[in-house]
């Protein structure tokens, strides 16, 4: 079980300037892995081909042996929503939703809302936003409000979680919080986690860290790297 | 998606509600100006069947001969040279063999029933009193089959006139102009010799001033004999099973005779010209309004999916796929169609039973109040027209929303 990334190569624009030059990768089941680089280096571009939300101009990517790009929309669909979970830089919550219903817009998405609130609430618990759950966004803080996205992207117990920058937009506190929650759901779920962030800090509490530098990877783990 | 349509669309409730009552002027509008159309149009189209029924078959007006002229003037045996001959059209019309009309009618399946009638003007007079009017001669029996005018008798029955006898049944006008009363007589006259006592047995009233002023009904060999014209028939009405029919039969009969033979739409062209304005000009409105309904719910959509982009681009990736972004939006323009439509019906109605309530100074056909229509079929135009509207208006905006990716929205929400 993995994601394997082979020869990754990306351009954007016309004349075409290649962000990513090749790269390859694995990322195991149960991995905690950081991709961190300076502005531009193509961590976020790696982390959404990584992910299926972007396709790579050449090379391959395939997730537990299976190429994503062949699949259906449907079954690429279901993917997303059974496998993937995401937090992103800013937490995207809908803002006419409660926590609760945004934390379930997962199992919605099924028609599993119901069978899942339990597990919802226990997430927020346990993210410590339990008496959150039927506030709406608009009521409750930045930190909270990226919890509210973390319990999202894990409610349908996802195989990976792609994190871009889930620190970048939070106090260093509440930061160190979401990076020792994510480090948890590693730990204690086996979730592997792919972690964009440009803070060595948060890099180095990844097990590997990959470093980009121009669209190359500089090093595959944490010792390689110092 | 519909919670979350729902959900998103209660968040807005301001713009929502604007809509809303956008959509459902729309419909009201409709359903009122269709409401009055179609009613005044039930009201014109009985009248003007009274008069034509379905078709009418009349006598082509011939012009003046010197020869039929010459006798009539001089005697049968007097040589007269015209230095100026008469010449122009007959003031009336008559069939040329009406019984070749009654035998094709009544072996006609299509047909249910016919009234031949004679139709002059003449005047009526009471003392000092006189008066223009129209006289028609029926066969009462016949004419009850294809009119519906013995519901606009106030006095009497058509049926009074059978068997003759110099009885009239007169307009509520023509009462009026001559100070007479039911049970009275007063003369008639053609103006083609002495004037005849007539007596007014029956009194109707048609609720349009115009022919109530003139109206005046007798049995057919009556008016031939007042006429002096025995056995003539200027007319025949005839009543089909299918209003629809009408023209179809019309065309073929024509070619039977030189007689003229029009469906009841051709014998009424210029009012039928003014029902197809009054449609368009209902159309027109009220899809003018529909359309900036239209537009309202296409801008705040437009607008909405605009600021609602990180929303769709988080449902994207937690595995919402095109179609249920689509559904997102569209179910959204589609509950403001609906809602607004079934408001729209309502209020529609309710405004066209309050029109209806209105006591009007003067009488519309059979009371005085405006005749409306609540036929189902305006309601279910209205509601569909309501409908396609808000389903055009909101799947182009929805259908932009779905066709944008996660990805997109997220590298340009970053800078």
């Amino acid at each position: 079980m993995s994601i394997t990334g082979k020869n990754i190569r990306k351009s954007f624009g016309d004349p075409s300037i290649e962000v990513l030059h090749g790269l390859d990768l694995i990322i195991n089941d149960g991995e905690f892995v950081s991709i961190s680089g300076r502005s531009g280096s193509g961590k976020s571009t790696l982390l959404y081909i990584l992910s299926t939300l972007d396709k790579p101009s050449s090379g391959e990517i395939e997730i537990d042996g299976l190429n994503p790009y062949e699949l259906s929309s449907h079954d690429l669909h279901e993917y997303r929503n059974k496998s993937v979970g995401f937090i992103f830089q800013f937490h995207y919550l809908l803002p006419e939703l409660t926590a609760l219903e945004n934390v379930l817009l997962g199992p919605r998405n099924l028609g599993l809302q119901e069978e899942y609130k339990k597990r919802a609430i226990e997430l927020m618990e346990e993210f410590e936003i339990g008496d959150q759950a039927y506030k709406f966004p608009s009521q409750m803080s930045g930190g909270q409000q990226q919890r509210v996205a973390i319990a999202r992207a894990l409610i349908m117990k996802p195989q990976y979680i792609f994190a871009d920058e889930p620190t970048g937009n939070l106090d260093s506190i509440t930061g160190l919080k979401v990076m020792k929650f994510l480090q948890k759901i590693n730990k204690e779920d086996g979730t592997a986690i792919v972690l964009v962030t440009h803070e060595p800090d948060y890099a180095a509490m990844a097990e590997r860290e990959i470093y980009l530098i121009d669209g190359k990877i500089a090093s595959r783990d944490l010792d390689a790297h110092v | 998606m519909l919670y979350l349509a729902f959900r998103q669309m209660l968040s807005r409730k301001k713009q929502t509600l604007l809509i809303f009552l956008g959509v459902s002027f729309g419909t009201m509008i409709y359903i009122v100006i269709a409401g009055l159309q179609f009613g005044f149009r039930s009201y014109l189209y009985e009248q003007l069947l009274n008069n034509t029924s379905h078709v009418l078959i009349t006598g082509k007006e011939g012009d003046i001969v010197e020869k039929e002229i010459t006798p009539r003037f001089f005697g049968e045996n007097e040589f007269v040279r015209w230095l100026i001959p008469p010449q122009g059209k007959r003031s009336e019309s008559k069939l040329e063999n009406p019984q070749s009309w009654f035998d094709r009618l009544s072996a006609d399946p299509d047909v249910v029933a016919f009234a031949p009638r004679l139709s002059i003007s003449g005047m009526a007079s009471k003392s000092r009193h006189r008066t223009n009017v129209n006289i028609t001669g029926i066969i009462p029996s016949r004419q009850v089959k294809i009119t519906s005018l013995e519901d606009y008798m106030k006095v009497g029955s058509i049926l009074d006139l059978s068997g003759g006898g110099n009885k009239l049944i007169v307009g509520s006008g023509v009462l009026k102009e001559l100070g007479a009363k039911v049970g009275e007589s007063i003369n008639l006259s053609t103006g083609l010799g002495e004037s005849r006592p007539f007596k007014i047995i029956g009194l109707i009233e048609m609720g349009n001033e115009q022919i109530d002023k003139v109206m005046v009904l007798g049995n057919i060999r009556d008016i031939q004999t007042l006429n002096k014209t025995p056995g003539r028939i200027g007319e025949i009405t005839v009543a089909l099973v299918d209003i629809k029919l009408s023209k179809e039969k019309a065309d073929k009969w024509s070619l039977y005779s030189n007689d003229n033979v029009e469906s009841w739409d051709e014998a009424n062209a210029q009012f039928m010209q003014m029902i197809s304005i009054q449609d368009i000009m209902r159309l027109v409105i009220t899809g003018a309004i529909l359309l900036v309904a239209g537009f309202g719910i296409y801008n705040i959509l437009t607008i909405m999916i605009s600021q609602k982009q990180k929303e769709i681009a988080i449902l994207r990736s937690i595995g919402y796929g095109p179609d249920k972004i689509l559904e997102l939006f569209l179910f959204q323009g589609l509950m403001l169609g609906f809602g607004g439509g079934l408001l729209g019906i309502g209020l529609g109605f309710v405004i066209n039973l309050f029109m209806e309530s209105i006591e009007l100074s003067m009488r519309i056909g059979k009371s005085n109040h405006l005749p409306v229509s609540y036929d189902l079929s305006i309601y279910i135009t209205a509601f569909a027209a309501a409908q396609i509207a808000a389903a055009i208006a909101s799947y182009l905006p929805a259908r932009a929303a779905s066709k944008l990716t996660p990805l997109e929205i997220i590298r340009s929400e970053m800078g």
